[in-house]
């Protein structure tokens, strides 16, 4: 922590950045909250530790256009987050500073967040400057999708369906998601309704299998929808089963190595896939 | 004036079973930790929470999803309105801030310029037995928005617990009906009035809020919500919506389905202009809605200080600070103002 915060302030010093992206505790209520440090604020109240659950990177986009450089803590699956934002070129490199920290492992509700069980780095993959342990990089096991896979397709059915049906569609999984940031999403198209608003099981299957669809290999399962998700729905279930099938067939796992563009973006033309030749064998 | 009337708290789902005989009974029941309206059975017992439900019962009157209509396209003319539910029913145990979300949602639906038809057959139908606070709840904050938790308006029952009885009393001819019960009993003794703290956020006035309008300060009020649409669906008094057809195989439903200010997509016209398009725009109708428009359009605020959009915020934003803030930096601008003035006098 201490070399963070004195790392930050030289960079604020020598100006290589306008504006630092990190986590800070509130003296009055205890609270850890994602904040905006400027040059010549306090960096006493910066934090880092458990309680920094926030994936920061969705506030990139916005504090880019509004500063010329920034600098971003980033947790190990953040750092994930921060490079699907990349490729995809949603952000520029060039106006980032990415401050890596070695993470441990953040709560939710006093325990260990599920995500971090599956956690595949514990650093960020991509840091201009690297802090604390670096830890091992891992395949996640991701237990949760194996128990679905035992179940019959009805067991998965009757179980997906329960939660469906609990959905609200406020849409507070797409709004803290980085990787969703379509202009106009899917679930709020009018003409032609791909997926109608109300909030009923049909419509609800749609906006989920459509939502895990379109992360497919670029879900860097931060576990922000999950988690900020008031009815409390597994959501890391499917965007997890697409990562393990995205890492079976094409080899990659989102965001754990810089500038490899997610496959399911890419054309090849050795893809056996002949659908591009008109042939869908 | 009528008179008090109690029950043992044995005697209650006695009493409670007896109506739903004749009644649709709604009652507070858990579901999942969390406390929300269901028809009473019989088979879950009857437990009513002294403070705040989870789930607020917006639900039963301007349901999430309601059909108003139907068609065939197969057959020209074929749009039929759907005939609302008819059936009697009580809703007991709601709490005051609920009972205010209601008078706010008459004042929309009933007493606007359009009516709204499902609404007035679903107000109609129903005697709310409305159940007084015996405490205030973590969020709670009705006594900042001109209620306390022994409010009845709204209500046609009232009663309130206390020690082994509940006390109850009718407060209109609705109510009168299912007073009818030899489990109450007519007393000449009456519940404690209580004292309840003041409110914890100041807060302005609505002609005040509008004069925010054109502040900068929304940017720093929307800095890291996400702009979801939770907290306007858990609000009682939060009433928008959109209409939409659902069809399958050509048969086809006309539906009023929850809309949210907070989400993008609200205010979304034909051609693709948007004309809320950031944040700050979002957030700044939602606060000015609750505590300036609605009191312009409807005559009164519409924020009852239930809590429940705190607790619903994935981000535990807390909107009555939000609205404390900004009523300091209304305070803040006046001052300045009559500074400038006064000064501008000494010159
Ligand atoms: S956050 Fe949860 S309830 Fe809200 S739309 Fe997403 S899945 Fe549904
Ligand atoms: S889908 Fe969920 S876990 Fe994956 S990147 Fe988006 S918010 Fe994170
Ligand atoms: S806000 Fe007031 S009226 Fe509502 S539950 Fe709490 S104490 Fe009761
Ligand atoms: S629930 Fe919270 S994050 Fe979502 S729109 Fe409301 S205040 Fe913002
Ligand atoms: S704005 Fe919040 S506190 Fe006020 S009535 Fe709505 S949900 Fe309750």
């Amino acid at each position: 922590m201490k070399a963070l915060r004195k790392k930050i302030r030289e960079l604020f010093e020598k100006g290589e950045v306008d504006a630092v992206l990190g986590y800070r505790e509130d003296p009055a209520s205890g609270e850890v909250k994602a904040a905006v440090f400027k040059k010549d604020e306090t960096l006493d109240d910066m934090v880092f530790d458990g309680r920094c659950i926030q994936n920061l990177v969705n506030y990139l986009p916005t504090l880019v256009a509004r500063y010329r450089k920034v600098g971003v803590v980033l947790k190990g699956c953040d750092g994930r987050s921060l490079v699907t934002q990349l490729v995809e070129h949603r952000i520029n490199k060039s106006q980032i500073i990415a401050l890596g920290v070695g993470c441990e492992g953040v709560e939710i509700d006093g325990k260990e967040a599920e995500k971090c069980y599956d956690c595949a780095t514990h650093m960020s993959p991509i840091a201009d400057h690297e802090f604390g342990e670096k830890g091992e990089k891992r395949e996640p096991a991701f237990a949760g999708v194996e128990e679905i896979e035992k179940m019959s397709p009805v067991e998965r059915w009757k179980f997906f369906a329960d939660y469906f049906a609990k959905c609200e569609r406020c849409y507070a999984c797409r709004q803290i998601c980085p990787s969703c940031y379509c202009e106009i999403c899917i679930a709020d198209q009018q003409e032609p309704k791909w997926i109608e608003p109300s909030a009923k099981l049909s419509a609800n299957t749609m906006w989920h299998l459509i939502r895990a669809y379109h992360l497919a290999g670029r879900c860097a399962d931060c576990g922000e929808c999950e988690r900020v998700c008031p009815q409390d729905i597994p959501l890391r279930l499917l965007n997890n089963a697409l990562e393990e099938a995205v890492h079976e067939m094409f080899g990659v796992r989102p965001g754990t190595v810089p500038e490899e563009v997610p496959p399911l973006v890419v054309l090849n033309k050795d893809d056996p896939d002949r659908i591009l030749e008109g042939k869908n064998e | 004036m009528n008179k008090w009337h109690r029950i043992k708290k044995t005697d209650l789902q006695k009493y409670v079973s007896r109506l739903a005989e004749k009644w649709e009974v709604w009652v507070p029941r858990r579901v999942d930790e969390k406390w929300e309206f269901g028809i009473y059975d019989g088979a879950q017992g009857l437990d009513l929470p002294e403070s705040i439900i989870d789930v607020s019962l917006k639900n039963l009157f301007f349901p999430k999803r309601r059909a108003i209509a139907t068609y065939d396209e197969n057959s020209k003319w074929s749009m039929q309105p759907v005939d609302p539910e008819q059936r009697p029913r009580i809703v007991m145990g709601l709490h005051p801030c609920d009972a205010a979300g209601i008078e706010y949602m008459d004042r929309v639906f009933l007493q606007s310029e359009h009516k709204d038809v499902m609404y007035k057959k679903e107000r109609e139908r129903t005697v709310l037995v409305g159940m007084l606070c015996s405490e205030m709840g973590d969020g709670c904050h009705c006594t900042d928005r001109g209620l306390t938790p022994h409010s009845t308006s709204s209500m046609d029952v009232a009663f309130v617990s206390e020690g082994g009885w509940y006390y109850f009393k009718s407060l209109t001819d609705k109510g009168k009906r299912i007073m009818e019960s030899k489990y109450l009993k007519e007393t000449d003794e009456s519940p404690t009035a209580k004292e309840w703290p003041a409110g914890k956020y100041a807060s302005a006035s609505p002609e005040e809020f509008m004069e925010m309008y054109d502040d900068s300060i929304w940017h720093e009020l929307s800095d890291i919500c996400l702009t979801c649409g939770i907290c306007t669906y858990a609000c009682p008094t939060c009433v928008c919506f959109l209409v939409t057809d659902e069809k399958f195989k050509g048969k086809g439903e006309r539906v009023t389905v929850w809309d949210s200010c907070q989400l993008q997509s609200y205010s979304r016209m034909a051609g693709g202009q948007n004309t809320r398009k950031t944040p700050a725009s979002r957030v700044r109708n939602r606060t000015l809605d609750k505590f300036a428009y609605s009191h312009l359009r409807y005559g009164r605020i519409s924020c009852t200080g239930c809590g429940r959009c705190v607790m619903v915020c994935p981000l535990k934003r807390s909107f009555p600070q939000l609205g404390a803030r900004l009523s300091e930096r209304i305070r803040e601008k006046k001052k300045k103002r009559t500074k400038v003035r006064a000064e501008s006098k000494e010159d």
